[in-house]
């Protein structure tokens, strides 16, 4: 865990539809809210300003930024972001290892990048590039993809690894998605988890998703999975985590249900915190 | 001006994206039943996108909703703003033919916003005039006041 990086505890990414749920919620720590949706001339919603006003942590999280495209990054986009934050007082922002526009199309979605030693460089690049623009600290999720690029050279973890060795940003850890990831790759999800920079990690999304047509889709609208439950739990049997969140973003489910998994969430946290806690008294009693 | 590595890179990335949004061919080496499945996936998340942002659409096209707005979507990507707001203006743009209810959920758009490539911007005033089937409608949006729109018979 980095020194410098925020304890956050229970969050969940802030939705309109969710808002009076949320500002019913007792024990939350932070929101995370989608950069792009917010003007930077508007005020904001009411229901985010009041959370503020409880000493509840706002953090943007970009989506347009475009970290591993081939073009170096936009120093507007870059900035607004950057101006977001100081305005909701952020402790840091979030954006993405992916690329979401190329040849001059949007796509409005996150792509995965090919795990080469080329596009590590132009990837470290741009970061280094953003983070000379960013008044804060800048964390960087890891992606689900359906499919990965041929040619590989390095694997996801060492990439990331790297990644985080080589600039200042820190891990927003998507466990939905390496659950996802390893779902879809037939790997074993625990394993997957294991090999990532864990040291680096900033916060934690979690979400639920889907099976069909035999591929999981990380849909962010139904429960979350046992699995991914699972993979919290080994998470913070492993390290600290000092912020997870619930990503909800369609097919909004009830208050109590709401509450349920937000509940479920929490409980994993500190189950596996024990099992943390009880391994580190076993090794110092010895 | 790239270097030569970000240049590859571009077209590589750029091959990729026509083949998942612009119907372009999928690059070698890439597992196409895959590919196809995330290109699936873009096209539904932009109608659910649509449908949260919008509702009144899919309400008043009803089970056409999801047919018509999946076939504007294959030979339309998103705007250059990738605003939600525009893309449901664009669909309705491409539908034509249509009821006077979806003719003024256009007009509101038209009164409200404005797209440009960097972003969907909210107009301070407009003016929109519509002669429809069964009304015409003129809306006017102005700075404090708000908007006002009337309908008068169509004849």
């Amino acid at each position: 865990m980095s020194l410098s990086s925020p304890q956050l505890g229970l969050g969940i990414g802030w939705r309109a539809p969710l808002a009076p749920a949320i500002a019913r919620r007792a024990d939350l720590g932070f929101v995370e809210i989608v950069a792009e949706d917010f003007s930077a001339g508007e005020k904001l919603p009411t229901s985010l300003t009041d959370l503020r006003n409880r000493g509840i942590v706002v953090i943007p999280h970009g989506v347009g930024l475009s970290l591993g495209g081939a073009e170096p990054i936009d120093p507007a986009r870059v900035k607004a972001l950057g101006e977001f934050a100081q305005r909701l007082q952020a402790p840091l922002v979030s954006e993405h290892i992916a690329f979401v526009r190329a040849g001059g199309f949007e796509t409005g979605h996150l792509l995965p990048i090919p795990r080469t030693r080329a596009m590590l460089e132009i990837l470290i690049e741009n970061i280094q590039q953003a983070e000379e623009l960013l008044p804060v600290p800048l964390a960087l999720e890891n992606i689900a993809s359906l499919f990965d690029w041929p040619g590989a050279e390095i694997d996801e973890a060492a990439f990331l690894a790297e990644v985080f060795e080589r600039t200042e940003a820190s891990l927003l850890l998507d466990i939905e998605n390496v659950y996802a990831n390893a779902r879809n790759r037939g790997d074993d999800p625990v394993a997957a988890l294991a090999k990532l920079p864990l040291g680096k990690i900033a916060y934690v999304h979690i979400a639920g998703g889907i099976e069909h047509g035999g591929i999981y889709h990380d849909s962010h609208a139904h429960a979350i999975p046992d699995g991914v439950l699972d993979l919290l739990r080994e998470l913070s049997a492993r390290t600290h985590v000092s912020g997870v969140m619930l990503e909800r973003d369609d097919r909004f489910p009830s208050e109590p249900e709401l509450n349920a998994e937000l509940d479920a969430i929490a409980a994993a946290l500190h189950e596996g915190q024990a099992r943390r806690v009880a391994q580190e008294f076993a090794c110092h009693s010895v | 001006m790239l270097t030569e590595a970000r240049s590859r890179l571009a077209q590589a990335q750029t091959d990729l994206v026509r083949a998942l949004v612009a119907q372009g061919p999928i690059p070698g080496g890439f597992d196409e039943a895959r590919v196809k499945a995330a290109a699936r996936a873009l096209v539904s998340k932009r109608r659910q996108s649509l449908m949260r942002a919008w509702p009144r659409i899919a309400k008043l096209l009803g089970g056409a909703f999801v047919s018509r707005f999946d076939e504007y979507a294959a030979s339309h990507p998103l705007p250059a703003s990738a605003s939600t707001l525009a893309d449901g203006r664009a669909f309705l743009r491409w539908l034509g033919s249509m009821s006077d209810e979806l003719a003024v959920e256009a007009l509101s758009f038209d009164l409200r916003f404005l797209d440009t490539p960097t972003r969907l911007r909210r107009r301070r005033w407009g003016i929109q005039y519509a002669r429809l089937a069964n009304v015409r409608v003129l809306a006017v949006r102005i700075p404090w006041l708000g908007e006002r729109w009337w309908r008068f018979s169509a004849n």
